[in-house]
């Protein structure tokens, strides 16, 4: 425990100094702002003639303006962005340390790896709920802004529980990236990754076989129910339990018993 | 005393690249190994077996009589290392990274990390961020990391790359003074002989993968080839008188002959008598000794087989050359 308390303290230390950090945070809420923009721009059809192609494609994704829509395509970005996002931050806190080649100094230490290991994925689990936790007041914040119409109160405990649901569905895949990022021993592997799996979310939902890929279950967890969101089973879960033990498991195994050149 | 570290026939296969074959070593207590190689010798490959950082694929390492393993956590407890270039989290302060290091050793005292900054002269660059030291300085911070802990081993990958001359005195001061007022045992490899014989109580040269010498630093010198250099005015007159004497002579190129009896090498002055007598007074005797750079190539199997250098002139009758 002593040992993994002072890896978590190191470990909050590096994230701390870091830009990453508040990077994360800017390219999230530039990303709620757009997303209020788009559907603000549909609800005044002077201002989405003036914004062509932006009204276009926020008529495509949304339709209307409203606190639904806004809503949908929040989920929507969350979902991509989830995957990526979460992807990433755990790519980085892994990655680095082969980067910086730092990753020696932690190898032969009194303290084990695996809670050197567990301490990262804590980290990692740490900043992308903090970063959940900013973003859902922020989209409330700038849909209210923004003066969409249509607001719902009682969707509300809704979307929240489902938006919560999704971000840590997301957060128990993240450490798959984490096993790509060290055996890769660096970012482009587990960012190479992520994309792919993203990709395959998209081509599974198209042939309507979504619901059996884990990276899809968050996706789908996020959109809650509706006509056009495949029905998760128990065969669901399994797979989706699967891919986070395997996730958990491979990344273990890599530092207990892979050479660490 | 007591045996600190030892490997029995470690071997380390990459595919089907040998990069350690069968490398038996012992390192006492408070001894400072010195384990010389060239570059892709094995050094880094037998340090990371040490540490745990790769598993042998034949053979068994042991520090502290506890075999080394991914999960022998104990005993990093009494190990300090650097391997290869330091690193170092470049966004960090000096002392924050020390900081990192001092807890990840579970180490309590936190003025450890102040130690650790004035031994190795880094204590004006303690706010200054990682990725802003110069290379020798970033090297110092390596060192302070493998010793926040105050290790009773150290192992160290050529902890003097990157150091200026000043700073290779400084760092050899450091490490003899640690072996010797501490009873610190420490390993270290390099590639420069010369370096490490000034530093080292035993030596180990690997090449190749293959541990192919070891010896007391202080027996070194028994191990360098030395031969007695000799010019006459004649010198086919001075080779038969030589041989006559029943010394083997060899042309050892310039106009000079080579002598490396082991008398000749005692006694250039029986030498220098016998051709006087024999009428061709020499007009050079040297003993000559050979580099320990030249040692090290020949005993890797490069070039240096000759003697060079270091010299010691024994001038006979014949008048200077």
């Amino acid at each position: 425990m002593r040992g993994f308390l002072a890896s978590l303290w190191a470990e909050g230390l590096k994230i701390r100094r870091s830009k990453i950090l508040w990077a994360t945070f800017a390219v999230a809420a530039f990303i709620i702002v757009m997303v209020g923009f788009m559907i603000f721009i549909l609800k005044d059809p002077e201002a989405a003639r003036k914004y062509g192609l932006i009204a276009t494609k926020a008529r495509i994704t949304a339709g209307e303006a409203s606190w639904t829509s806004y809503h949908n395509m929040l989920v929507q970005v969350d979902a991509i962005l989830g995957l990526l996002g979460f992807g990433f931050i755990t790519s980085w806190i892994f990655g680095r340390e082969y980067s910086d080649r730092t990753v020696k100094d932690l190898l032969a230490l009194p303290v084990p790896r695996h809670a050197i290991i567990l301490s990262k994925f804590t980290a990692a689990a740490a900043w992308c709920l903090l970063l959940s936790v900013i973003v859902f007041p922020l989209w409330l914040l700038v849909g209210g802004l923004f003066g969409l119409p249509g607001w719902d109160a009682s969707k509300l405990a809704g979307w929240l529980a489902s938006y919560v649901a999704g971000n840590v569905l997301i957060l128990l895949l993240a450490p798959s990236t984490a096993f790509f990022a060290s055996v890769g021993k660096g970012y482009l592997a587990p960012l190479g990754f992520v994309v792919f799996v993203i990709a395959i979310v998209q081509i599974t939902t198209i042939i309507g076989y979504g619901q059996y890929f884990p990276w899809a279950v968050p996706v789908y967890v996020m959109a809650g129910s509706g006509p056009q969101v495949p029905m998760l089973d128990a065969g669901s879960w399994i797979v989706f339990s699967i891919a986070v033990a395997a996730g958990f498991g491979a990344t273990f195994a890599w530092w207990r018993f892979a050479d660490q050149k | 005393m007591d045996e600190i570290i030892r490997t029995d026939r470690v071997s380390k296969n990459f595919g089907k690249v040998r990069a350690v074959r069968e490398v038996s070593l012992s390192v006492r207590a408070g001894e400072i190994y010195g384990f010389l190689g060239l570059n892709g010798a094995g050094k880094t490959t037998t340090i990371r077996m040490l540490l745990g950082m790769i598993r042998p694929t034949f053979g068994t390492a042991w520090i502290k009589g506890v075999e080394v393993n991914a999960g022998a956590v104990g005993l990093w407890k009494h190990v300090g290392s650097l391997v290869e270039m330091p690193s170092f989290y470049p966004d960090l302060t000096v002392r924050e990274n020390l900081e990192i290091e001092r807890r990840l050793r579970l180490v309590d005292k936190a003025s450890s990390v102040e130690h650790a900054m004035e031994r190795l002269g880094l204590t004006r660059y303690s706010d200054r961020k990682a990725k802003n030291l110069s290379l020798g300085n970033a090297q110092r911070l390596g060192l302070a990391k493998a010793l926040v802990h105050d290790p009773e081993i150290l192992i160290l990958d050529e902890p003097a790359n990157g150091l200026d001359p000043a700073g290779i005195a400084e760092i050899r001061e450091l490490l003899i003074g640690l072996a010797r007022d501490h009873g610190i045992t420490v390993f270290v490899s390099s590639h420069i002989l010369t370096e490490v014989a000034k530093l080292a109580t035993r030596i180990g040269i690997i090449h190749e993968g293959r541990l192919v010498t070891e010896a007391d630093a202080d027996r070194l010198d028994s191990l360098l080839r030395r031969r007695l250099l000799v010019a006459a005015r004649d010198n086919a007159a001075a080779r038969e008188a030589l041989a006559k004497g029943g010394f083997a002579v060899t042309d050892a190129g310039q106009d000079l002959l080579e002598v490396r009896d082991e008398g000749a090498l005692r006694d250039p002055g029986a030498v220098a008598t016998l051709l006087v007598e024999a009428g061709c007074p020499p007009v050079l005797l040297r003993v000559e000794e050979e580099e320990l750079e030249s040692f090290f190539l020949r005993t890797v199997g490069g070039n240096g087989g000759a003697a060079a250098g270091n010299g010691e002139d024994v001038r006979g009758n014949g008048g200077a050359e």
